[in-house]
């Protein structure tokens, strides 16, 4: 299966409902992403616009590269030593590859659920606070935590 | 492949696929006895070092355990008035009043030379004891009290059987006269013998029978408390750095090798190190704590970097991800996930070093920490002190008879430390051991 045919599809459901509602602007586009693992290439020539307020599923048999391809939105593939990245990734048309970029912002933004379910050895609450208490949202632990949505209070207790 | 059923195939004893055949029998007896051969080999390597081990503490308890007891008389002490003064109790001559009061189970003994050799019954310390005794209760001034004090260590050998009565006079060290005296004391019951805490509350002396390890147990846990507060942060960070942040460099596997290579450095270096660095050019005090845990700490942090690093590498990498992709920074990951993670095994090995560093000897040899200390006042960080490994090492050196079983239980308080600690580290790593399946 290449690439270009699964990119012409994309297009096309991307184009015709989504955009008739007024829904179908693209909030990640990729242009020529090629991605190295050492010498091996794990990624050839990926183009693909994902458009805003929708799901978009990468199906594909095992070991065909869309873990790879989803790593590289929030830039997980900086942490392998000898991953590569060349193309271009932009997230609202920003260049999320561009070296002035944090980029802890970047996974701050761009959140990541991975297959094998791997919660911090922690209690619960401690795995929900984790994430804004470090980016400097949670002020006031509990309190701040209910406010944001009555479903909280249940994981709270 | 043997076909299950064919009723026309010859009988199975000959085909050598069929699980009875006489070959595949033979092979299984081999088989079989490879295997019994392997653990037989296994059992007797355990077997050998049990038997080296138990050898080691049967001896060392044979030779040790009459140290724990010592040999008391009970006497009864007439505090003079004459001889203490109620303002100055410690100047009072408690010489006197011990000897007194050993005088007035003898009343036949009259000559002075007589009386210079029974008063050698007593220990030299008994006098002090006597002396701490009245100034702590000033109101037995003009009263008389009983109380146990310690004999004198031929005395005490004697009693633990440990001087032979059936050589000649000559050649003992107490006259038939002395041994007389003592058996007098015996038979009117007032000879005891109990637990000789001198052995852990006394610092070291001269007499075998009033030595301790005091002094010992201070300088040795002064000198691990230095080596602890240098090499556990120092340790941690440097195997944090080396693992988390450091370029995958040529210098950095310089430095990766010649840590493990430190590890395997005689500790004796290490204490010439001590001595030509800290004592000659820094000019630092002779025989400190200070000193000895300085050295010991870089002895352990070859110890601790290793095993840090190899605990930082056994934490499951999707911890790591987990974090990332929240939006934790790197130093975010390691602080509040990885190292907290890794704390039981760094704990572990941290205890297992510092138990090595409590038996070091020759790094504390060569700096000096052999004093003799007869005193706990004297210790501090920077004072002149002596640890547990060096005092055996001094006991064991002393012609003294009463310091041959002393030796022998010094080492079994010391082999009794490393227990504790290496079992506390054990128990510490299976409480806090996570198995990621």
């Amino acid at each position: 299966m290449n690439e270009q045919v699964h990119t012409a599809n994309l297009k096309t459901i991307a184009q015709s409902p989504l955009v008739a509602r007024g829904i179908g602007n693209v909030k990640v586009r990729a242009r020529n992403v090629n991605v190295f693992y050492g010498e091996k290439q794990a990624l050839k020539n990926v183009s693909v616009d994902i458009p805003a307020r929708a799901v978009t599923a990468f199906i594909g048999p095992s070991g065909c590269g869309k873990s790879t391809f989803l790593r590289c939105i929030n830039r997980m593939n900086d942490t392998i030593p000898g991953a590569r990245v060349s193309g271009e990734i932009t997230i609202d048309d920003q260049d999320i590859y561009d070296p002035s970029l944090d980029v802890v912002q970047l996974r701050a933004r761009v959140g990541m659920v991975f297959q094998k379910p791997n919660p911090f050895p922690k209690s619960i609450y401690e795995n929900v606070a984790y994430g804004p208490r470090i980016h400097g949202l949670a002020q006031h632990a509990r309190s701040s935590m209910k406010s944001y949505s009555p479903a909280w209070k249940r994981l709270v207790f | 492949m043997s076909d299950v059923s064919t009723p026309s195939a010859a009988t199975p004893a000959a085909q050598t696929g069929h699980w009875y055949s006489v070959a595949q029998q033979k092979r299984l007896k081999r088989r079989y006895a490879a295997d019994r051969r392997l653990r037989y080999l296994g059992l007797g390597a355990i077997g050998l070092a049990i038997g080296l081990l138990g050898m080691l503490i049967v001896s060392l308890v044979y030779t040790g355990h009459l140290a724990f007891a010592q040999t008391r008389v009970e006497l009864e002490f007439y505090v003079d008035p004459a001889l203490v003064k109620a303002d100055d109790i410690r100047a009072g001559n408690f010489r006197a009043i011990a000897r007194q009061a050993l005088f007035t189970q003898f009343p036949e003994v009259t000559s002075r030379r007589e009386q210079t050799q029974l008063a050698k019954l007593l220990s030299p310390g008994a006098e002090w004891i006597v002396r701490d005794y009245v100034a702590a209760h000033p109101e037995l001034i003009g009263k008389s009290f009983k109380m146990l004090v310690p004999v004198s260590d031929p005395y005490d050998q004697l009693q633990k059987g440990l001087m032979s009565r059936d050589m000649p006079e000559s050649q003992r060290r107490l006259s038939d006269q002395a041994i007389g005296w003592f058996d007098k004391l015996k038979k009117a019951g007032l000879v005891h013998t109990t637990f000789a805490y001198e052995l852990f509350a006394n610092a070291d002396s001269r007499f075998p029978e009033l030595a301790g390890l005091a002094g010992a147990i201070a300088g040795s846990f002064l000198t691990l408390l230095v080596c602890l507060v240098l090499s556990f942060p120092f340790g941690i960070a440097a195997a944090v750095y080396l693992e988390e942040f450091a370029p995958k460099n040529r210098l950095t596997a310089l430095i990766e090798v010649n840590i493990n290579n430190l590890a395997a450095v005689p500790s004796i270096v290490f204490g010439l190190l001590g001595l030509a660095v800290f004592l000659g050019f820094f000019g630092l005090p002779r025989s400190a704590p200070l000193v000895g845990g300085m050295v010991l700490a870089l002895m352990t942090l070859p110890t601790i970097i290793i095993a840090t690093r190899a605990t930082l590498k056994s934490v499951p990498p999707s911890i790591r991800e987990a974090a990332l992709g929240i939006g934790a920074s790197k130093h975010q990951v390691i602080l509040h996930h990885v190292l907290p993670l890794a704390m039981p095994g760094i704990m572990t090995a941290t205890i297992i070093g510092l138990a090595q560093a409590l038996g070091e000897t020759a790094p504390l040899l060569l700096i000096g920490m052999n004093a003799f200390i007869p005193s706990l006042d004297s210790v501090g960080l920077l004072e002149p002190a002596t640890a547990l490994p060096t005092q055996i090492y001094s006991w064991a050196d002393s012609p003294e008879r009463g310091f041959v079983t002393r030796t022998s239980a010094a080492i079994l308080v010391l082999l009794g430390f490393l227990v504790v600690m290496n079992a506390a580290a054990i128990y510490l790593r299976q409480k806090f051991e996570r198995k990621w399946s």
